[in-house]
């Protein structure tokens, strides 16, 4: 779901990891992670077909989000979210943080659901998503600036913070 | 950024390692001075609750999804048929 931002995709996407992951099951290497290595057939499969199929309206959606973002992210990039946001987020609905992440162009917002929903390792992710482990650092650097950004302004639209601005 | 205290270990060094620090992505050694580092240095401390903070709000708002059980009947279905399917291929010798 995070990656195809559809649930009738997300539905396919995860039937046809299963029946490929079957298929090649016996070149799966016992004592490595499984999990990792659904994920590596799932990423693959997306990128093969569904980001095919998505790329017209997609690619220039993610490029506006990714210049809009990096330009927020240079302009906060020294104070980011300060402590006093912090606890407005804890406030914020599941819907908004769901929202915020998916906001994210495609690289970022799967390099942050792999390392902070599902634990991943650095080299792990960098398996699953075919880069070295560098382009994996900064996507998850860039990534959560921009969630980071992204989930203040929520709080701000909410009047979560309105408190902790007069304050400082 | 720098509480003005001197530290063994510098503020800017301990900020660009936060990251791999909370990512577990970092040996014992260097792990241990940056732990000693927050301890004595409230705004790297700070800096870093937040990026925990965050962290853990998307672990906790993201990560709860269950796939809806139509969804496993169906890819089981789908397994049987692939099962089916390739056992054919096998014994059509025959």
């Amino acid at each position: 779901m995070r990656m195809t931002r559809n649930p009738a995709d997300a539905e396919d996407l995860v039937q046809e990891t299963f029946v490929k992951a079957f298929a090649a099951f016996h070149q799966f290497q016992e004592g490595t992670n499984l999990k990792a290595w659904l994920y590596r057939i799932l990423t693959n499969t997306f990128i093969n077909t569904y980001r095919k199929r998505q790329r017209q309206p997609q690619q220039s959606n993610s490029e506006t989000i990714e210049d809009w973002q990096l330009a927020a992210a240079e302009s906060h990039s020294s104070t980011g979210l300060r402590s006093a946001e912090i606890e407005a987020l804890d406030h914020l609905p599941d819907s908004d943080v769901k929202e915020a992440l998916q906001r994210l162009p495609e690289d970022f917002r799967l390099a942050v659901y792999l390392a902070d929903v599902e634990g991943f390792s650095y080299k792990e992710i960098a398996e699953i998503m075919g880069t070295p482990i560098g382009t994996v650092m900064s996507r998850l650097h860039r990534g959560r600036r921009g969630l980071q950004r992204l989930l203040s302004d929520y709080a701000r639209q909410r009047g979560l913070v309105r408190a902790s601005e007069e304050a400082s | 950024m720098s509480c003005g205290e001197p530290h063994e270990t510098d503020c800017g060094e301990v900020l660009a390692d936060v990251f791999l620090y909370l990512d577990g992505e970092m040996d014992s050694a260097r792990r241990d001075r940056i732990r000693e580092h927050l301890e004595e240095c409230s705004p790297c401390l700070r800096k870093y609750g937040i990026e925990r903070e965050v962290r853990a709000l998307v672990a906790r708002c993201c990560g709860n999804d269950v796939a809806p059980e139509a969804l496993r009947t169906r890819v089981v279905l789908r397994l049987r048929e692939v099962v089916l399917e390739t056992s054919q291929v096998e014994f059509r010798p025959e």
